[in-house]
């Protein structure tokens, strides 16, 4: 397997989850918050960079190794964070895959017709109901 | 002219007087409950309460096919995203957003909002201008930035005093377009002699202003 450098933004549990495993498979990350003590999530195995800053400052990316970077994912809370953080790295450091994580669906319109990957918790958890609830079928319930 | 006034207080409020009285459509959007009661109390245009990065709360504007929307937060994200929605969710025809860090003003503009501006920005290009020779001024940026128009006065100990321009061999990204003599206005062409006191108006590369104020500095 390839070894790539990834930077991830934000160290909530999404983003610390993320960043550990990327660790422990053995790629170069680096994390970015603003709060340093949101790095108590991460995994005890994680070997990754602690990078304490505000990723909307295109300075703090570049510290962060953007040019360089094969993956960015950004994964805060705030969806103008994530849509702004992966539109600069996408297009402006044309890292090869960027990943966002957004929570209002009606934004996915900004990433149609880039090669950015978005990912809905909203509609994951509304397809994890639907298949367990919808459709009719009441195969779960007999536990 | 349809124009969207997003977020800012005091900004704003400035904005809202300048065009009050031009005959332009305003539309007003900031999350801010006490800046939009003052607003309201000021104004009697539509006052929308909400989050500009939000497309239901623009699509109550109704900001559909506007002519200008100008984005006035501090947070550059909130700025970037609710420009990029006006315009691609609701056709509006140019985008200007303020910028907080004054990196962004490259990016934005090239990741599509029209224009960006940043007073700490303009503050550093202000001092840049000042900083060239007293005999040169800057007058203009045309395109953004790349071309420069300049006014320089010509003084008795110049060494281009009585050539001719095509004596004078210029570097090729610097053009006297035109020059001032007494009151004449002058379209200089290489025959044209140059003479201490002509005001000289220079067309050229942003990128040559120094050589041009080297060429043109007193000895």
């Amino acid at each position: 397997m390839k070894r790539e450098k990834a930077i991830i933004i934000g160290s909530g549990r999404l983003g610390s989850y993320i960043a550990s495993e990327l660790s422990v498979k053995g790629h170069e990350v680096v994390i970015i918050d603003k709060d340093g003590d949101a790095f108590r999530k991460l995994n005890d195995q994680y070997s990754g960079y602690r990078y304490i800053g505000d990723a909307v400052d295109s300075e703090v990316l570049e510290q962060a190794g953007i040019e360089d970077a094969d993956i960015l994912i950004a994964t805060t809370n705030n969806d103008n964070t994530n849509i702004f953080v992966s539109h600069i790295a996408s297009m402006i450091y044309f890292v090869d895959k960027v990943y966002l994580r957004l929570g209002d669906i009606e934004k996915s319109t900004l990433i149609e017709n880039t090669s950015i990957h978005a990912i809905y918790p909203f509609k994951l958890s509304m397809d994890e109901f639907n298949r367990n609830f919808g459709g009719g079928n009441n195969e779960n319930s007999n536990q | 002219m349809k124009i969207v006034i997003s977020e800012g207080s005091s900004q704003a409020d400035f904005l809202l007087k300048i065009f009050k009285n031009k005959k332009c459509k305003l539309i007003v959007i900031n999350s801010n409950r006490n800046t939009c009661e003052y607003l309201k109390n000021h104004s009697d245009i539509p006052i929308f309460y909400g989050d500009p990065t939000k497309k239901y709360v623009l699509e109550e504007a109704d900001i559909k096919n506007a002519d200008i929307f100008i984005s006035l937060s501090e947070r550059d994200e909130i700025n970037y995203v609710s420009c990029q929605i006006a315009k691609k969710l609701f056709n509006v025809k140019k985008t200007i957003s303020s910028v907080s860090n004054p990196k962004d003003v490259d990016i934005f503009e090239k990741l599509g909002v029209d224009s960006a501006l940043s007073s700490t920005y303009l503050v550093a290009k202000v001092i840049e201008k000042e900083s060239l020779s007293n005999d040169i001024y800057q007058l203009l940026n045309i395109d953004n930035d790349d071309v420069s128009l300049s006014k320089i006065k010509l003084q008795d100990n110049s060494e281009y005093i009585e050539k001719q321009l095509k004596e004078i061999n210029l570097p090729i990204n610097i053009n006297i377009s035109c020059l001032l003599r007494e009151d004449e206005i002058i379209i200089p062409n290489g025959n044209t002699t140059l003479l201490s006191g002509d005001v000289l108006y220079i067309v050229s590369k942003s990128e040559s202003l120094e050589q041009l104020n080297m060429l043109f500095r007193i000895s």
